[in-house]
């Protein structure tokens, strides 16, 4: 399955050497798999946990356990900060 | 002030011209900032007076170990709100804090009322009550370079001042800090204007001995290492709170076209990204902060059709491009800049006044008030008109406007649209629409703010789980509570992760008070229960506040709230309060 994932601000660089010139967001292939769940892609994508705030699968927000099938694409966020 | 066992206090009453210096020992006991300041409003305001006359006083106080460690840079100011009618707390950086150090107060309490507009001088060695008749009506930042020119005393000063807004009785009037930094919130502007003062000036040369240089320098490296090698601070730096908007937006968290949505379909356009791209030309700090959070950004605007450009520098930051852009349907960063600007040189809060625009926009389409009342068309987006509205309710036009400049509450329970006039016992709303923690949180928080006890973090964190009031309301009290401890050093909440007990009790190890943690959460909870003491002495009780039913209506993050729900919560909040009244403050004993 081949997929689109945009990383936002600080979690683009779990994934510098991913991102082309002046894109927001890289294709990944993942082999052999039909679907994947998104904490799964989080972890593949090397982020550490408290540093995603959550994320959307084709501009809806979604669960972690919730799959993500070929085509989709994911939007990753960094937790919200404020004072 | 540091080495020494008491809190040195300047009195000045604009009445009498009269200026007093006190020593006090006994308010060793509430630390500083905050601490000192709610104990000195407390001893000085008079709960049966309305907020502005003129025996109400203005307190600002620094913290116990200002300016000397890494962002450790804030002022509070506290004062009865003209907004709400009770507990008025605002904080704003700049060189203020750095300033009045080294001028040596820990805290100045402003009383009386000037006879003729006039401006405050404040040094080491002395205070003058100068003629601001010329400065009257002036702009906010034209009125600080003309300060700055006739004053002495470059570098380490500071200047504070309001613009026609303050002046005119604003209810939700701001005052400046050093042209980027403001105490936004709860009208101080308006009790600044109703003593007829239009600025101060502080200015300090002290020298600041530091007795252990050794052992201050091995903590302030470990801090500053921190502040500027981790993770935390660097999001602060280089998009800033702005990175919000989007996230906010897809979350649906974020305040939109008057809390009509939590989606703002334009997000992208708003961005923190958007604006770097656009309009963003340097970051500056705070003195003391190794950071450097704020933003500056640059637009153009026509002198007038068929005329020349001039380029306009504002600052912007997640709370002014939610209250300015999204909750006011404004797609552009430089519509958002427009109306920032309008905001700033009449010196508003620019959160109440997106909200009460955001009301008057629904109002005029609802036939709730009519064209003829707001002069202009006024509606969603379109940020022409939007400032010159600004304009207006800082002149107080008409009787609209001049409705409008007292706050929403006021305005929609005299007009109509009470349940789309989104605030929170009577402060208008902050950017947050993510759940039960975000809206209890500003509703029982002592000063009506998302940053009393963040509840929008708390919405973050339990997303995905089912509510669970006990859990809620011990974190929303807990970290209230530990707020006031930050804020009595008055620590920028943004670097509170790093400022962990351990750190703090470092820290205040170095300028001579070596305390338990016990202690420093007797002095939190002290602080917290004077606040509490102020509040039911103004009137104030979480019992009667009445939510605008929108705040239920539109879906948040974690989904619809129930306004009973909501109840509930702040109900039993309100019981851990009274507790807090009445628990004995043995250990107050221990200062005094």
């Amino acid at each position: 399955m081949v997929i689109t994932v945009e990383l936002f601000h600080t979690l683009k660089k779990y994934n510098k050497e991913r991102f082309k010139d002046d894109e927001n967001s890289f294709e990944l292939s993942i082999d052999g798999r039909d679907e994947i769940l998104l904490d799964e892609l989080v972890s593949l994508l090397n982020i550490p946990d408290e540093e995603v705030g959550f994320a959307t699968i084709n501009s809806v927000k979604h669960n972690w356990n919730d799959p993500i099938k070929d085509g989709d694409r994911i939007k990753i966020f960094p937790v919200i900060i404020a004072g | 002030m540091f080495y020494k066992d008491y809190i040195r206090v300047l009195n000045i009453n604009l009445s009498t011209g009269r200026i007093r210096v006190d020593k006090r020992k006994d308010l060793r006991a509430y630390l500083g900032g905050v601490g000192v300041a709610s104990k000195l409003l407390q001893e000085n305001m008079n709960p049966d007076l309305p907020p502005l006359h003129e025996d109400q006083p203005i307190i600002f106080a620094i913290g116990a170990a200002s300016s000397v460690f890494p962002v450790i840079t804030k002022t509070v100011a506290m004062f009865v709100s003209p907004l709400t009618g009770e507990l008025g707390e605002s904080y704003a950086g700049g060189r203020l804090a750095f300033t009045m150090l080294h001028a040596g107060y820990d805290a100045i309490v402003i009383t009386g009322k000037s006879q003729k507009p006039c401006y405050v001088t404040v040094t080491q060695t002395g205070v003058e009550i100068k003629d601001a008749r010329a400065f009257w009506g002036m702009d906010s930042d034209k009125v600080g370079s003309y300060i700055r020119n006739r004053e002495h005393g470059s570098g380490k000063r500071s200047i504070i001042r309001i613009g026609p807004a303050g002046e005119n009785l604003c209810s939700y009037a701001s005052v400046c800090v050093d042209t980027y930094r403001h105490f936004g919130r709860l009208g101080l502007g308006a009790v600044f204007g109703s003593k007829l003062m239009k600025a101060m000036q502080v200015t300090g040369d002290l020298p600041m001995p530091i007795p252990n240089f050794k052992d201050y320098f091995k903590t302030y490296s470990k801090l500053y290492k921190q502040v500027t090698e981790t993770e935390v601070m660097a999001k602060y730096h280089d998009a800033g709170t702005p990175i919000n908007v989007e996230p906010l937006s897809a979350m649906g968290g974020l305040p939109t076209r008057n809390l009509t949505s939590g989606t703002f379909e334009h997000a992208e356009n708003i961005s923190g990204e958007a604006f770097a791209k656009n309009n963003l030309i340097r970051k500056m700090a705070c003195t003391g902060c190794p950071v450097g959070c704020i933003h500056i950004g640059q637009f153009r605007r026509e002198f007038d059709h068929g005329y020349e450009y001039e380029a306009i520098s504002v600052g912007y930051d997640y709370e002014l491009i939610y209250a300015l852009g999204s909750f006011l349907g404004v797609d552009n960063t430089d519509g958002v800049l427009y109306v920032i600007d309008a905001v700033e040189r009449n010196g508003l809060d620019a959160m109440s006044c997106g909200v009460v625009l955001g009301w008057a926009c629904e109002a005029l389409e609802r036939g709730i008030i009519t064209e003829e009342q707001t002069i202009l068309p006024l509606k969603m987006g379109d940020y022409v008109n939007l400032a010159k509205a600004v304009d207006y309710i800082a002149q107080g036009v008409n009787q609209l406007y001049t409705d409008m400049g007292k706050g929403v509450k006021h305005v929609a329970k005299k007009y109509g649209g009470y349940d789309f006039g989104m605030q929170i016992a009577g402060n208008e709303m902050p950017g947050y629409h993510t759940g039960y923690g975000s809206l209890v949180g500003a509703l029982v928080g002592a000063r009506h703010s998302h940053l009393c006890n963040a509840g929008y973090s708390y919405d973050q964190s339990n997303r995905d789980k089912e509510l669970d009031k006990e859990k809620l309301v011990d974190y929303l009290i807990s970290e209230e509570i530990e707020r006031c401890l930050l804020n009595s050093l008055i620590i920028c909440l943004f670097a509170r992760k790093v400022y962990s007990r351990e750190n703090i009790r470092m820290v205040l190890k170095c300028v001579g008070l070596d305390y338990t943690d016990e202690t420093l959460t007797d002095i939190a909870k002290r602080i917290l229960r004077t606040k509490l003491e102020i509040k039911k002495s103004l009137g104030f009780a979480i019992q009667d506040v009445k939510l605008p039913k929108r705040f239920f209506e539109t879906p948040t993050t974690t989904g619809k709230l129930d306004q009973y729900m909501a109840n509930e919560i702040a109900e039993e909040y309100a019981r851990r309060c009274e507790e807090i009244l009445a628990e004995e403050d043995e250990s107050i004993k221990e200062f005094v």
